[in-house]
């Protein structure tokens, strides 16, 4: 066998050699390290410390900051991504530890200001594109322990470009009318009536997760609609549907797929993509277990709500016709291979489209961009070298693609209303 | 030597057979993940494969591969598709994307049909072997057979005029970046209209008997971030 392998594998071999032995070399620098430790460092202060700090880093994660504060290929946290809404683009802060463009001269009392009220720290208003409703009802503790983290961000001196909204949503006067009419800072209020679990989901989801900011339906003035909180909505300006989470019961079973779904952006039977593939690799899979499963525990006892225009159903078709004859061929040629004849996909690598919620979807967003654009999953510790889908765009004309999309929305069991090939185009 | 030794070395040697026996499952199942890519970019796909949409990139060099991978991960290159298709994967995996499409066989596309007037190609051809005054030909970095070198510059035989054009002109009105010092965009930002027809034309058609052997210059003409 040494005779078949290629020239690079001794390479491999003393390559592997030699991290091994630096590690050891490492390890014992380390812990030689380690034993000539000051004692101060050991003191109870110094613990503490180090222990809030390494919980706001978690924290961190759990509320997904660095993803919205961070532009891609700059520094982390150093500001400057824009954040699209149908007002105008939001653009974010640099919150690194700089004194004249960051949080460096910021008190914890000024970020518990932002955080749980909204306000910035010379008292002007936040636009809520940062999702203060959902973090005003994070604890004081938790505030702390995030702000203490981000003090420990190196420095970058950087100033983003100012937001670029449109009047009026630009002025603070119609911001305030706004935060009168839809914000009051309130903290999460355990339910008694259920677990610890539970409560734990429930502060996770609707605060640091911020869930409702993409997955609640919002009002014409971009307020979360709390009568539909959680059950799916179209997010405008980014062209992709939040499916609904509020689940409805699950079974043991399901809720263990789900949280693998959240920790490795794959699962049996599906995959995140799109603004969730994101998530998963920037906030979820850095989540430990048990607060992924107490957040799956919560979405499901959240009664199951559907959207209204699922109520839409196709034109009855004779029992032996085919319905999208057109895309049904298209399927055959290009899509069986890895998702099946039978739709159902092939577990760990290539998604189930037969019974798939994102594909039945009323809003057939999430189908059209992944059809015409593809795309690979997220790169996560349980599984770091994901499988894709081919981009169609350049191969099919929008009438084929919006036949293949009603096929596999309609096939195999699954029902949804028909996308015209209008709703391609505009994609 | 010692028992204990000889336990380390049987350990050591039974993880290498393993792992070099492992190389042509490993191929095919990279074959599978990658089929998102061969969608677009691999010519024996020939249902698929647009030669004007989506360059070949079997053969080209690890790291320039590598590099433009990062490139669209961090907004340097703007391509709709490009972007979203690798937005979150790890370096690590990119690596090994650039790593397996370096070792493919590198296409030996019959160049193009010849669609350019006389002056045009003779022009095309100036510019490639000879260059401008403070212009460096194209064969200068890219080697006089176009095949670019091992590292980082890419080898341009196989790319239609049509791509090339495309990306001469997104260095220009800066839609493509590189690391800076960005020797392309400045090249291609001292080129007229014109001269990129011409070179991108000359390219995509010249018979491999137009070529030379000239071999890349060491050190380079010109500084470039991508090459370090």
């Amino acid at each position: 066998m040494i005779a078949t392998a290629n020239t690079a594998k001794p390479l491999s071999l003393w390559r592997g050699l030699a991290a091994l032995a630096a590690t050891l070399f490492l390890t014992t620098v380390l812990s030689a390290c380690g034993q000539a430790t000051p004692p101060n460092n050991n003191s109870p202060l110094h613990i503490a410390t180090k222990n809030k700090i390494e919980r706001g880093q978690y924290l961190a994660k759990a509320g997904n900051c660095a993803t919205c504060h961070t532009r891609v290929g700059q520094a982390e946290f150093s500001g400057g991504r824009s954040i699209p809404t149908p007002f105008g683009e939001v653009i974010s802060s640099n919150i690194t530890s700089d004194t004249t463009t960051g949080l460096g001269n910021w008190s914890d009392d000024d970020f518990w200001q932002a955080l749980h009220h909204g306000k910035s720290r010379n008292g002007r208003s936040l636009y809520p594109a940062f999702p203060y409703p959902s973090y005003s009802l994070i604890t004081r503790d938790d505030s702390d322990a995030l702000f203490a983290y981000l003090q420990t961000i190196p420095a970058v001196e950087h100033t983003p470009p100012a937001h670029q909204l449109r009047f009026p949503y630009s002025s603070q006067l119609a911001l305030n009318i706004w935060r009168a009419l839809y914000f009051e800072p309130q903290l999460y209020i355990a339910d008694e009536s259920q677990s610890d679990t539970w409560n734990r989901g429930a502060y996770l989801v609707k605060g640091l997760g911020h869930c409702s900011a993409c997955h609640t339906p919002r009002g014409i003035l971009g307020n979360s609609d709390s009568a539909r909180s959680l059950a799916g909505a179209d997010i405008e300006a980014l062209g992709w549907h939040a499916p609904a989470i509020a689940t409805g019961e699950l079974s043991t079973g399901q809720q263990e797929e789900l949280v693998k779904l959240l920790k490795a952006g794959i699962n049996k039977r599906d995959v995140m993509s799109g603004p969730m593939a994101e998530v998963v690799a920037h906030s979820l899979q850095h989540l430990k277990n048990s607060d992924l499963s107490a957040m799956v525990e919560y979405l499901s006892t959240l009664p199951a709500k559907s959207h209204p225009s699922t109520t839409v159903v196709l034109k009855t078709q004779k029992q032996d016709q085919e319905p999208f004859p057109l895309g049904a061929t298209l399927y055959e040629e290009h899509c069986s291979d890895c998702h099946g004849k039978n739709g159902l996909g092939e577990p760990y690598r290539f998604p189930a489209l037969a019974g798939n919620r994102a594909v039945m979807a009323a809003s057939a967003n999430n189908a059209i961009r992944s059809v015409m654009l593809g795309g690979y999953g997220a790169s996560t510790a349980d599984r770091p070298r994901p499988f894709g889908m081919p981009a169609f765009a350049h191969l099919f004309s929008d009438q084929e693609a919006a036949a293949v999309i009603n096929y596999i929305r309609n096939a195999w069991g699954n029902q949804a209303p028909a996308v015209r090939t209008n709703d391609v185009r505009q994609r | 030597m010692q028992e204990t030794q000889k336990t380390l070395l049987k350990i050591l040697l039974i993880f290498w057979l393993g792992y070099s026996g492992s190389v042509t499952a490993s191929d095919e199942d990279m074959n599978l993940r990658l089929r998102a890519c061969a969608g677009c970019h691999e010519q024996s796909n020939t249902a698929n494969f647009d030669k004007n949409y989506a360059p070949s990139i079997n053969g080209k060099p690890v790291e320039y591969l590598y590099q433009q991978l990062l490139n669209f991960q961090e907004g340097r290159r703007l391509n709709t598709v490009m972007n979203q298709m690798l937005a979150y994967l790890s370096p690590e995996y990119l690596h090994e994307i650039a790593s397996y499409y370096a070792q493919q066989d590198p296409s030996s596309s019959a160049p193009e049909i010849k669609q350019q007037s006389d002056d045009q190609a003779a022009r095309g051809r100036f510019l490639v072997q000879q260059g401008e005054t403070g212009q460096p030909a194209c064969a200068t970095c890219h080697g006089g057979d176009l095949r670019g070198n091992d590292i980082a510059i890419p080898g341009l035989r196989g790319l239609s005029a049509s791509y090339i054009t495309a990306q001469l002109g997104a260095w220009q009105t800066s839609t493509r970046h590189a690391r800076t010092p960005d020797c392309m965009a400045e090249v291609a930002k001292s080129l007229s209209g014109a001269d990129i027809d011409a070179v991108a034309h000359w390219i995509a058609t010249a018979s491999d008997a137009l070529l030379t052997a000239e071999a890349p210059l060491d050190p380079l003409p010109i500084e470039c971030g991508a090459v370090q």
